[in-house]
């Protein structure tokens, strides 16, 4: 066996696969030659790591399932639209002509009447509504909660505590960059944490529950009071992501201490995870 | 059969009848490995995402196409495979810069260019260690195929034939190029091999 062509058995001989008749000679080289002993034992601590990486666990996505699932339904309903008859596709067309010609009556007529053009503006700066306004993803890693920013713009985001007021921490992103923060807090009180983009003027609010449970089977407060109330019910972080988080309401759990919750005076979505809760309008 | 293929097959037949809810399931059942395996091919929360997404609406839509001579997981590792594949081929034929090359700043001077690394910058308050940091840097560095069956074989725990499979090869020829890509990513390590040794 030639020393330069030893390395070809290095994957076989390390898994113990090598065939008899060439195991003593490889090992032969491996004993007198210090090129290819090194050169094994560098391939070896990378085959360790290989396997090492392996065992080490990957964080998933908090909205992976709904990512999917979403692109996964588009297509289906694209199928369906594709599968319709050829009489129903002309008459959806008609339709689309007339929405078309409609679209196209209402546009001439708003570049004529100014406040038109200023309501059409205002539409884009709603939550979610621009494709320049950053996503907001959330996780919990290893009972970690973090909020993930995607920025489409060179942005600032800032991390407050709400209850002092006090900023906590700023981050720059650049455009395009994605920018993790752990939301942490000191000792064990219960924490709202909002994390805004000063560019888009869009913020979220983290609440880390206490450890004391609330037993009070209803409320009334702000959106947050409501978020407080539940991280502690459910003892788990409350990823709040409303327009109005201010906003008054009344709320009476259905159960104890079920999930369930009914609404007065402001209907929210609740999505009960495992490792978080998602307060949504 | 083991059950949890026949319950993928069950789901599978279901699903192919139009059952939305059975699909759902078989995404829940198989989406985290799924996630795992294209996170550690692509080394990015994002693209890892896009890839799984692309490669079950590839399920969605050929699965009329699922004879169930293989498993389904190792199906939806061949779809993964091709979706991060031609991701990759698409990407090279976008104008793209190098992960080591420098930007001109205002002043005249260099600095490194931002990437969407979720190591770099703020994101290091991540509870990833240095080690694991390293060895991903070090698989995005090797070719794509070679990437595929590395972390095939040694994160996703697929034997060589479950390889030969997916890849549509010869298993001999996924030994032999094994070896190789262990030996490609030697090199790409040989800096952080020390290191690697001291922990």
């Amino acid at each position: 066996m030639k020393p330069d062509k030893a390395n070809e058995y290095f994957s076989a001989y390390f898994e113990g696969t090598l065939p008899e008749g060439l195991r003593p000679q490889f090992e032969e080289l491996l004993e007198n030659s210090p090129a290819v002993a090194d050169e094994y034992a560098s391939f070896v601590a990378g085959y360790e790591s290989l396997e090492w990486l392996g065992k080490q666990p990957v964080a998933i996505p908090a909205d992976l399932h709904e990512t999917i699932m979403r692109r996964v339904d588009r297509v289906a309903h694209e199928k369906k639209l594709v599968k319709k008859s050829w009489f129903g596709g002309n008459l959806r067309m008609a339709w689309l002509g007339g929405l078309g010609l409609i679209a196209i009556l209402a546009t001439g007529l708003s570049l004529v009447r100014p406040s038109g053009n200023q309501r059409l503006a205002e539409a884009g700066t709603g939550i979610g509504v621009s494709q320049s306004e950053p996503a907001f993803l959330f996780s919990v890693v290893d009972s970690q909660p973090t909020v993930r920013i995607k920025s489409y713009q060179a942005d600032t985001i800032s991390v407050e505590d709400m209850d002092s007021g006090q900023q906590l921490k700023q981050f720059k992103v650049v455009e395009g960059q994605s920018v993790e923060i752990p939301i942490q807090r000191e000792g064990a009180n219960q924490a709202a944490i909002e994390v805004r983009s000063l560019q888009a003027q869009k913020s979220v609010v983290v609440v880390l529950p206490s450890q004391a449970a609330t037993g009070a089977l209803s409320g009334k407060g702000s959106v947050i009071q409501f978020a407080r109330d539940y991280a502690n019910r459910v003892q788990r972080p409350v990823f709040v992501e409303v327009t109005e988080p201010t906003k008054m309401l009344a709320w009476q759990y259905a159960s104890q201490p079920g999930a369930d919750v009914n609404f007065e005076g402001y209907l929210l979505r609740l999505e009960v995870k495992s490792a978080y809760v998602r307060l949504r309008d | 059969m083991s059950e949890s293929a026949s319950q993928d097959l069950m789901l599978i037949e279901r699903a192919r009848s139009g059952d939305h809810t059975a699909f759902n399931d078989l995404v829940s059942k198989h989406e985290q490995r799924a996630y795992q395996y294209a996170y550690r091919l692509t080394g990015s929360v994002d693209e890892a995402s896009d890839v799984v997404a692309d490669a079950f609406v590839r399920v969605f839509n050929a699965l009329g196409n699922f004879k169930g001579q293989a498993a389904f997981s190792t199906w939806l590792y061949r779809i993964i495979t091709n979706c991060y594949l031609d991701a990759k081929k698409k990407e090279r034929s976008r104008p793209s810069v190098s992960l080591d090359s420098t930007i001109k700043g205002d002043g005249g001077g260099e600095y490194e260019r931002q990437f969407e690394d979720t190591s770099d910058g703020p994101s290091e308050h991540l509870e990833r260690s240095e080690r694991e940091r390293l060895m991903q840097s070090a698989l995005t560095k090797m070719p794509e195929y070679q990437r595929a069956m590395l972390v095939m074989y040694h994160v996703e725990n697929l034997s060589y034939e479950e390889i030969a499979e997916n890849l549509d090869l010869p298993l001999g020829t996924v030994k032999s190029r094994m070896n190789r890509a262990r030996m490609a990513l030697r090199e790409v390590l040989q800096s952080q091999l020390e290191l690697f040794r001291l922990q």
